[in-house]
C-alpha cells in the first residue's frame, strides 16, 4: 500500500516536473518590454481583486512568471502556451501582505532551448477595496433583436459569475437597465419589456412588479436614478429612434425625439414630472442625483424640428435643486457649457463622496456606447472645474459607475475591438486622478479575445443580488401595480 | 436443424431491420439530401468546452448539443443517410431485444413499424435529429434497465432526475416505459419513486436553477417545428415507443397463427410494411423544397451561373429562389439584361426582401446590400440573424467577410476563431486568416477585393423597410457602381418607369456599359417609338434596330389579339421574356 502511495506521488512529481519550466543556464536579458494581453502593465489594482490572469503574445517554447512582493511573498507559474492562470489563493495572499506597496512581474521565455528574460513590470496594490459585485447586462452590441438577455453578477473577488435575471425566465421579454441605489443591491430594480413588462423593485429581498406609465405620460420611464433616500426613483420618459448607418464603421445612430423627466414616489406609488421645462422647449434625460439628494443633475438639449440633423443635437449638463421633504424642485441651472465647445454630455454619475462628477463627452447626441470619439470628463463639484480623465482611449468609453467608497471607476470601454465593449477599472485618487484602467479579469486570458457579447451598464455593488427564477416568474405573473399620476 | 432454424430466426429478424437500413440511406442519400443541406446550413456546432457549457443551462441542452454534433456531419449527405439509417437500425434492434427481454420471442411487427415510422416522419426536411437520437437514448437506457438485476433496477429512480437533465422531455418516455415495466413485475415502489424522483428535481430546478419558463422546461428540446408539424404521426409513435412492455405482452394468437403459403404473416408484416415504406416515401418527397435548397445550395457556392441555368430549366414560382437567382443575375452583370427570362413580382418582393424578422428573410435579405456593395446593411442582416438564430456557416462567412471588407480585423478574427471551431469549416476559417490585418490583401481577393471597392463611399440611413430607396444614395456616391445601376434599372421596369429608365441611359455610358441591356432595351424601344419623351443624347450607346423591328413586330400581334387577353398571351408567348410582355400583361 505504502509503495503504491509513494510510487503514485513520485509519479506526479515527475509529472509535474516535466511539465512546468522554469529558467535554467544561462539567461539572456531582453530590453524590450514584454507584450501581454490584457494590458495589466502598471496598473493599481484593489487589494480584493481576483487574480488578474494574462498570456503573453511572444512566440516561446515555455514560459516562467515570477510575481514579487514589495514588501514579501512571490508567487511562480509556469505555462507550455504563454497562458498564465494564477492561483486564487496564492495570490490573495500575495495582495494581502503587500497592500499600498508593488508587486513586480518578471517573465522569462524559452526559445529554441535558450532562456530570455524581459523587464520587469509592476501593479501598485491599493489598500482600498472595490466593491465585492459588478452587475452587467450581457448582450449582442446593437442592433433590434434579442433571444437571450441577462443581467449577470460577476464577483470581483474571484471568477464566480452567476445570473441574476435572464429573459427567458419569462419568455423572452426584454430585460433592460438596471440600477442600485448607492451600490446597494437591497435597493435595485430593472426593466422589462414586453407582455409581461412592467417595472420590477427589489424590495426586503421581494420583487415587485409595477407600471410607471400612466395616462399622463406621452414615453415609458426608461434611464433610472435613485434617490440616495431610497425613498424617489428619477427617470428620463425618452421617444427613442435607431437608424442604421450605410457606411461608418458607427453603424446605427440612437436618437431621442423628445424626451423629460419624471420621478416616482416610492412609498406613495406616484409618479410626477420633474418640472424643469414647462413649455417643453427641451429634451431633458439622464437624471443623477447629488450624494446629498438636494440636486437633481441631467442632460439638455433643445427640443428637436422635424427635418432635424441628428448631428447638431447638443446635450449641456444642468441641475435642479430638490426638497425631498416636499417633493419640490427649483428652476434648473447651467452646470457645463457642453455644446459651447461643440459636444454633448451624456452619463453624468457622482461619487458617493459628493465631490465628483464623472461624465461622458462625445461629438453629439446622448447615446455615446456608439460614439469612437467619447471620452470620459470629470467635474469638481466643489469649483466646478472640469478635466478630462486619464484613463481614456482612441475608442468608446462610456458608461460608467462609482464603488461605494469612491475609489474605483468601472466604465464601459471599447478600447479592445471597437465594437464590444468591456468593463474596464480605474484608481481615482483624493484629487480626482484616474490612473491607467485594468479590463476586469477573466480566468481565461484569452476570454475577451474570442467573446463577441458585449458588457453593458455595468455596476458595482456591495451585496449580493439574490432572485430565483421562481421568484421572477411569480412577480412577472402578478398583475403590476398601476403608479398614479401626482402633480406634486 | 437447429442451424438451420437459428440462420432463419436471424434472418426472419434482421433482414427486414437490415433492408430498412439499406432504404433509408439509400432514398435519404439519393432522393432526399436536401434535408441533410438544409439542416447542415441551420446551425454551427463548435469543438469547445464553452459551447457544450453553452447548452447545459437547461434540462434537455445536452440532447440539443448532441443533436447539432450529428447535424455537423450532414455536411457530407452520405454521412448523414448513414447515420440516419444506422439510427433507425439500432432503434429497430433494440426494441426487437427488448420484446425478447420481455418475453416475446419474435418481436417484429412493432419494432419494425416504429422504425418505419421514424423514418417516415425523417423525410420531412424539417424533422430534426434530436427527435431519433433522443428516443434512441432512452430505448438504450430501458434496455439498460431490463437487462440489470432487479436489486439494481432503483438505479432508474435515482437518475431519472440526470436522464430528465441530459436530455429533457425525452426522458419521459424511459419514465413512461419504465412505469410500465415496473407495473407488470407488480413493483409499485419504483415506478412511484421514479415519478417522486424527476417531480423533485423539476421542482427544484424550476424554483431555483433554470431560467427559463416553467412551459419549457417541460417540453423542451421537444417541439412542433422540430418534428415539421407531423404533430399527429409523432404523437402515435411516442405511443408506440411508450407501450413496448405492452406491445411484448400481448400475444394475439390468431394472427399469429395466420399464414400464406406457410409462411406466417408476422413474419412477413415487416415486407409488406417496407413496400408501403417505400411507396409513401417517393411520395413524400418534398419537390417545391428540393428545388429550393438545390438553388440555395449553388447560391451559397457562388454557382451563379450554375443557378440561373437550373431556374432557366426548371422555373419556378417561390420568391425566395427568384430573390437569389436575381443576386445571381446581378452578380454575373445580367440582371437588367435576362430580368424577364424569370418571373418577377410587380411590389418588388423578388428583387429585394423588405426587413422583417422571419429567418430566411433576415438570412438572405442582406445578399442584395451585399451586391449592391452597401456592406454595413448586408452584415447586419447576417448579425440579425445570428442573435436571433445562433450561428450558422454561412452567416458566419457573411459577417467573417463585411468584418475583413470593411478591416475590423479584431473583429473578423473573434468570428474566424468560432468558424475555426467547426468541424467541417476549418480550411475556410483558415483562408480568411489569411486576410487579418492585410489590406492588401483583401484588395486583391476577387470578391472581397470588387466589394471593398464598391462598399459605398456616401453615409446615409439605410431604408430597410424600402429597399429600393438605398439605391439612389448608392448611385449618388457611385454612379459607376455597375450593380446598384442594374438594380435600380430592374426596379424601374417593375414600375414600368421608362422615362427613369431612359434617364440612366447616360449613366449607362458612364459605366462603361458597351451595349444596353437586352430588356432596358426593350424599355428604350418603347419609350422612343412610342414618343413618350425626348431621348437624350447618347455618344456610345446605341439602339439595336433588330430590337426596334420585334417591337414592331410585337406591337403588331398584340393589336391584331388584344380584344382577347388570353388570345394575346397565346400569340405573344414568344415575347414572354420581354419588358413589352410585362408592361402588357402585368
Amino acid at each position: 500500500m505504502s509503495l503504491r502511495y509513494h510510487s503514485i506521488c513520485l509519479i506526479g512529481v515527475l509529472f509535474l516536473s516535466a511539465c512546468v519550466s522554469k529558467p535554467k543556464g544561462d539567461i539572456l536579458k531582453n530590453s524590450d518590454s514584454v507584450k501581454i494581453y490584457p494590458d495589466y502593465t502598471e496598473v493599481i489594482i484593489p487589494a480584493n481583486i481576483a487574480p488578474l490572469n494574462f498570456f503573453v503574445e511572444q512566440e516561446g517554447d515555455a514560459y516562467y512568471l515570477n510575481i514579487l512582493g514589495e514588501n514579501e511573498g512571490n508567487l511562480s507559474v509556469s505555462s507550455r502556451d504563454g497562458a498564465f492562470r494564477l492561483s486564487e489563493k496564492k495570490w490573495k495572499k500575495l495582495l494581502d501582505e503587500n497592500r499600498d506597496a508593488k508587486i513586480s512581474y518578471q517573465i522569462s521565455i524559452e526559445k529554441d532551448g535558450k532562456w530570455i528574460q524581459f523587464p520587469e513590470f509592476s501593479n501598485t496594490v491599493s489598500s482600498e477595496k472595490v466593491d465585492p459585485f459588478l452587475y452587467y447586462r450581457l448582450l449582442y452590441p446593437g442592433y433590434e433583436s434579442w433571444t437571450e438577455l441577462s443581467i449577470v453578477q460577476r464577483s470581483l473577488e474571484s471568477f464566480k459569475e452567476k445570473t441574476v435575471i435572464q429573459n427567458n425566465v419569462v419568455g423572452q421579454n426584454c430585460v433592460n437597465c438596471h440600477a442600485f441605489n448607492n451600490q446597494n443591491a437591497e435597493n435595485f430594480m430593472f426593466h422589462m419589456r414586453g407582455n409581461l413588462g412592467g417595472t420590477y423593485f427589489v424590495e426586503n429581498g421581494d420583487l415587485k412588479k409595477v407600471n410607471l406609465k400612466t395616462k399622463e405620460m406621452e414615453n415609458g420611464a426608461v434611464y433610472p436614478r435613485w434617490h440616495p433616500s431610497g425613498k424617489y426613483v428619477a427617470y428620463s420618459a425618452n421617444k427613442v429612434v435607431q437608424q442604421f448607418h450605410s457606411m461608418k464603421n458607427k453603424k446605427i445612430e440612437v436618437s431621442d425625439l423628445n424626451s423629460s423627466l419624471v420621478l416616482y414616489d416610492i412609498d406613495k406609488n406616484e409618479m410626477m414630472q420633474v418640472p424643469v421645462d414647462p413649455e417643453t422647449q427641451f429634451m431633458d434625460t439622464y437624471p443623477e442625483w447629488s450624494a446629498d439628494g438636494e440636486f437633481l443633475y441631467f442632460c439638455r438639449a433643445a427640443q428637436i424640428a422635424e427635418n432635424y440633423d441628428y448631428r447638431d443635437i447638443k446635450y449641456d449638463l444642468y441641475r435642479v435643486a430638490f426638497d425631498p421633504e416636499q417633493r419640490k424642485f427649483s428652476a434648473p441651472e447651467l452646470v457645463f457649457d457642453a455644446a459651447g465647445i461643440g459636444k454633448s454630455v451624456s452619463f453624468p454619475r457622482i461619487s458617493p463622496a459628493g465631490n465628483v462628477l464623472v461624465f461622458t463627452l462625445h461629438d453629439y447626441g446622448n447615446f455615446s456606447i456608439w460614439h469612437k470619439e467619447a471620452d470620459l470628463y470629470s467635474i469638481n463639484l466643489g469649483n466646478l472645474q472640469v478635466k478630462r480623465c486619464e484613463n481614456n482611449s482612441d475608442f468608446t468609453e462610456s458608461y460608467h459607475s462609482w464603488s461605494a467608497n469612491s475609489k474605483w471607476l468601472v466604465f464601459s470601454s471599447k478600447r479592445g475591438d471597437g465594437l464590444t465593449a468591456r468593463p474596464y477599472i480605474s484608481f481615482v485618487d483624493e484629487n480626482g486622478i484616474t490612473s491607467k484602467p485594468f479590463v476586469l479579469p477573466q480566468q481565461d486570458p484569452r476570454f475577451y479575445r474570442e467573446f463577441v457579447k458585449t458588457f453593458n451598464i455595468p455596476e458595482f455593488a456591495i451585496k449580493d443580488v439574490d432572485l430565483t427564477p421562481g421568484e421572477i416568474r411569480k412577480a412577472a405573473g402578478k398583475e403590476a401595480i398601476q403608479a398614479q399620476w401626482a402633480t406634486n | 436443424m437447429n442451424s438451420v432454424l437459428h440462420k432463419t430466426n436471424i434472418i426472419t429478424r434482421f433482414l427486414p431491420a437490415a433492408l430498412l437500413f439499406l432504404f433509408a440511406t439509400v432514398f435519404l442519400y439519393r432522393f432526399a439530401d436536401y434535408i441533410f443541406f438544409y439542416q447542415e446550413k441551420s446551425s454551427l456546432f463548435q469543438v469547445s468546452f464553452a459551447y457544450l457549457n453553452q447548452h447545459l443551462d437547461k434540462p434537455g441542452g445536452f440532447l440539443e448539443y448532441l443533436g447539432q454534433l450529428q447535424i455537423a456531419f450532414y455536411y457530407y449527405p452520405l454521412a448523414g443517410a448513414l447515420i440516419v439509417g444506422f439510427q433507425l437500425l439500432l432503434i429497430v434492434l433494440i426494441i426487437s431485444e427488448i420484446g425478447k427481454q420481455l418475453g416475446a420471442e419474435n418481436f417484429l411487427f412493432v419494432p419494425f413499424l416504429a422504425g418505419v415510422l421514424l423514418f417516415y416522419l425523417q423525410t420531412n426536411y424539417q424533422y430534426q435529429a434530436i427527435n431519433n437520437l433522443g428516443i434512441l437514448a432512452q430505448l438504450l437506457l430501458f434496455w439498460g434497465l431490463i437487462n440489470s438485476k432487479p436489486r439494481y433496477q432503483w438505479w432508474v429512480v435515482i437518475l431519472i432526475p440526470a436522464v430528465y437533465f441530459l436530455f429533457g422531455s425525452f426522458s419521459f418516455l424511459l419514465l413512461g416505459l419504465s412505469t410500465l415495466y415496473f407495473l407488470y413485475q407488480k413493483s409499485w415502489m419504483k415506478p412511484a419513486l421514479s415519478w417522486v424522483s424527476i417531480a423533485v428535481f423539476f421542482w427544484i430546478g424550476n424554483e431555483f436553477l433554470f431560467f427559463y419558463t416553467t412551459d419549457s422546461l417541460l417540453v423542451f428540446p421537444f417541439s412542433v417545428i422540430a418534428i415539421g408539424g407531423q404533430l399527429v404521426l409523432f404523437g402515435l409513435t411516442a405511443l408506440i415507443l411508450l407501450f413496448i412492455p405492452v406491445f411484448a405482452k400481448i400475444r394475439i394468437k390468431a394472427i399469429e397463427r395466420i399464414k400464406i403459403k406457410n409462411i406466417k404473416l408476422a413474419g412477413l408484416s415487416p415486407y409488406l410494411i417496407l413496400v408501403l415504406l417505400v411507396i409513401a416515401a417517393f411520395q413524400h418527397i418534398d419537390e417545391k423544397s428540393k428545388h429550393y435548397f438545390h438553388a440555395e445550395k449553388l447560391f451559397y457556392e457562388q454557382k451563379y451561373d450554375e443557378l440561373i441555368r437550373y431556374n432557366f430549366n426548371e422555373p419556378t414560382n417561390n420568391k425566395l429562389t427568384l430573390f437569389l437567382n436575381n443576386v445571381a443575375l446581378a452578380e454575373t452583370g445580367r440582371l437588367a439584361d435576362s430580368f424577364f427570362k424569370f418571373r418577377q413580382s410587380s411590389d418588388g418582393s423578388t428583387l429585394f426582401l423588405k426587413w422583417q424578422n422571419i429567418g430566411q428573410y433576415l438570412q438572405f435579405g442582406g445578399y442584395y446590400y451585399y451586391a449592391i456593395g452597401v456592406i454595413n446593411e448586408a452584415q447586419r442582416w447576417a448579425y440579425e440573424y445570428t442573435v436571433i438564430y445562433g450561428y450558422t456557416p454561412e452567416t458566419l462567412k457573411m459577417l467573417i467577410k463585411t468584418e475583413l471588407i470593411k478591416g475590423n480585423y479584431r473583429t473578423a478574427v473573434k468570428y474566424i476563431s468560432i468558424l475555426g471551431k467547426s468541424l467541417f469549416y476549418r480550411d475556410d476559417a483558415r483562408q480568411f486568416r489569411k486576410f487579418l490585418n492585410n489590406d492588401a490583401a483583401v484588395l486583391s481577393d476577387d470578391e472581397l477585393g470588387k466589394k471593398k471597392q464598391l462598399d459605398t463611399k456616401l453615409d446615409f440611413f439605410v431604408k430597410s423597410d424600402t429597399p429600393w430607396l438605398n439605391l439612389l444614395p448608392v448611385l449618388e456616391a457611385d454612379s459607376n457602381n455597375p450593380v446598384a445601376l442594374q438594380y435600380e434599372l430592374s426596379w424601374l421596369m417593375l414600375q414600368k418607369d421608362m422615362k427613369g429608365i431612359v434617364n440612366l441611359l447616360p449613366a449607362m455610358e458612364n459605366a462603361g456599359l458597351k451595349e444596353i441591356p437586352k430588356n432596358v432595351e426593350e424599355a428604350v424601344v418603347t419609350y422612343k417609338l412610342m414618343r413618350v419623351g425626348e431621348m437624350p443624347g447618347l455618344t456610345k450607346l446605341q439602339i439595336d434596330s433588330k430590337t426596334e423591328q420585334r417591337f414592331q413586330r410585337y406591337y403588331q400581334l398584340y393589336q391584331q389579339n388584344q380584344a382577347s387577353k388570353r388570345k394575346a398571351q397565346i400569340a405573344l408567348r414568344d415575347f414572354a421574356d420581354t419588358y413589352w410582355y410585362y408592361v402588357f400583361f402585368n
